[in-house]
């Protein structure tokens, strides 16, 4: 075996860097120290019609994706109390918050990168849980200006008529036609809620179903709604599950830590990068 | 799914009898069958992988190991072969706590099966079907099945749904708040459908 065939045995400073070491920032510029005052919290509901569990890993993924970029995130799982739903994800990335915490949540550290407090539905209102992580610290000073908030939320499609609205609203749907219908329900239930509220949708593709496959599915159901509720809605891309998928679930080991360049984490991290481009940038969908 | 312990990797078997043997401890354990034979057939009269019984119901189970229409097809021979040799089968396997001469049901597992055959098999098939997809998890000492069993749809034939099928959709999915009408759900479900 030639040195060029071998497996590699260790990682690329690069590669290890994603998250842990907050080399860069790929919007430059000083990062100011945070400060309450500063924290511009952006509400963000994240649903997922068919699976809780890759709700859990996209809810997850995207606040860690946050952080990454330097801007503060705070997760309020409504789907779960205790050490279940995005807290069993994060598996070892848990810690108990070293400043004030009155929701009864822990938090996510990455080192270098602002914690993510996690509060579960022990904290009732999700405007609770987020002024309550406003002068929690983390263990870098890169968090800015805004704070993503990410609401896990219930399946039940009432969670979405209670309490406050959020800005954006991610769902994600399997490509099956129950499964698109409950995303469609959702998208009426949230345009006639909050009508300010943008909607983003994530397919998830199954059985090497290609991308494309999905891109076509996107654009029948989008039309559909635009025709029959005027309700837009962005598309994020398609999430592939696999064996690593499942195997990130079950093992409570982030898919979006593994740096393997498999199609799964991929589409992850391209989902999470499309979305935070488009809500940094204030763009329109 | 069977709730597998957390720490369980990915198994790939490669072995298709290793796979056939979780497969049998599985119908066992979880669809509380009792197995009456296996691996009876071969390429020419079809395949069935186990026969098993349960409560006088028939199972005639392919597990699929490398191409799922070559499971598919063997499946089918192996069931027409199956009905056609019956008694002569209950006569042979056949006893008082396993009879042969009840209902049937098609049993397939695959690791992959093909996007939207749950669809289009209902539509196609007479004889029960149920349909599973498996994965392999653990260790080579000690293997893991996990299998999830995929919802055929039974409505796959009609362009329409009628008003009580939709009304059950609507409750089955929780999705009243939406206050969509049938007329709606069936348009969508058409243009979902359209080319």
């Amino acid at each position: 075996m030639s040195m060029r065939d071998r497996p590699r045995l260790g990682r690329g400073l690069k590669d290890v860097s994603r998250y842990f070491l907050a080399d860069s920032h790929p919007r430059g510029g000083p990062d100011p120290v945070p400060t309450s005052e500063d924290a511009r919290p952006i509400s963000v509901f994240v649903f997922h019609a068919s699976s809780p569990e890759v709700q859990f890993l996209l809810t997850l993924a995207l606040a860690m994706e946050t952080a990454r970029l330097g801007r503060g995130a705070l997760i309020w799982d409504g789907m779960a109390q205790g050490a279940q739903g995005v807290k069993r994800l994060a598996g070892g990335l848990l810690a108990r918050p070293g400043g004030r915490d009155k929701g009864g949540g822990c938090c996510i550290r990455l080192y270098g990168l602002g914690a993510i407090p996690i509060h579960d539905a022990a904290c009732p209102v999700w405007s609770q849980a987020e002024a309550s992580c406003l002068d929690l610290p983390g263990d870098g000073d890169t968090a800015r200006g805004e704070l993503l908030v990410f609401v896990n939320a219930s399946p039940d499609m009432g969670f979405f008529t209670r309490g406050d609205l959020p800005d954006h609203t991610v769902i994600a749907a399997r490509t099956d036609e129950r499964s698109l219908l409950k995303a469609y329900a959702c998208m009426r239930v949230m345009d006639r809620r909050a009508p300010g509220s943008r909607m983003y949708l994530v397919l998830e593709a199954h059985g090497g179903e290609p991308a494309n496959q999905c891109d076509r599915t996107f654009e029948k159901l989008a039309s559909f709604a635009r025709e029959n509720s005027k309700a837009a809605i962005a598309y994020l891309g398609c999430l592939i599950a696999d064996d690593e998928t499942a195997r990130s679930i079950h093992e409570a080991d982030p898919l979006a830590l593994m740096m393997s360049q498999s199609p799964a984490g991929a589409s992850l991290r391209g989902v999470c990068s499309r979305f935070l481009d488009l809500v940094l940038a204030g763009e329109t969908p | 799914m069977s709730p597998p312990p957390r720490t369980l990797p990915p198994l790939v078997v490669t072995d298709p009898a290793e796979v056939s043997r979780l497969c049998a401890r599985w119908i066992t354990d979880v669809l509380g069958c009792t197995i009456v034979d296996f691996g009876i057939g071969n390429r020419f009269i079809g395949s069935i992988d186990v026969l098993a019984v349960s409560h006088d119901v028939v199972h005639l189970v392919t597990v699929d190991t490398g191409s799922f229409a070559d499971a598919l097809l063997g499946a089918f021979t192996g069931y027409w072969w199956f009905v056609e040799n019956r008694a002569f089968l209950d006569r042979i396997y056949g006893s008082e706590d396993t009879p042969l001469m009840g209902d049937v049901v098609l049993v397939i597992l695959s690791r992959d099966p093909p996007r939207g055959i749950q669809r289009i098999l209902p539509s196609l098939l007479k004889v029960k079907l149920r349909l599973f997809r498996y994965a392999t998890m653990g260790t080579a000492e000690e293997p893991f099945l996990c299998v999830e069993e995929l919802t055929l749809d039974e409505d796959s034939g009609g362009e329409t749904h009628e008003a009580g099928d939709v009304e059950a959709l609507v409750r089955e999915l929780g999705i009243e708040e939406a206050g969509l009408d049938g007329d709606e759900i069936r348009r969508l479900i058409a243009a979902l459908r359209a080319a």
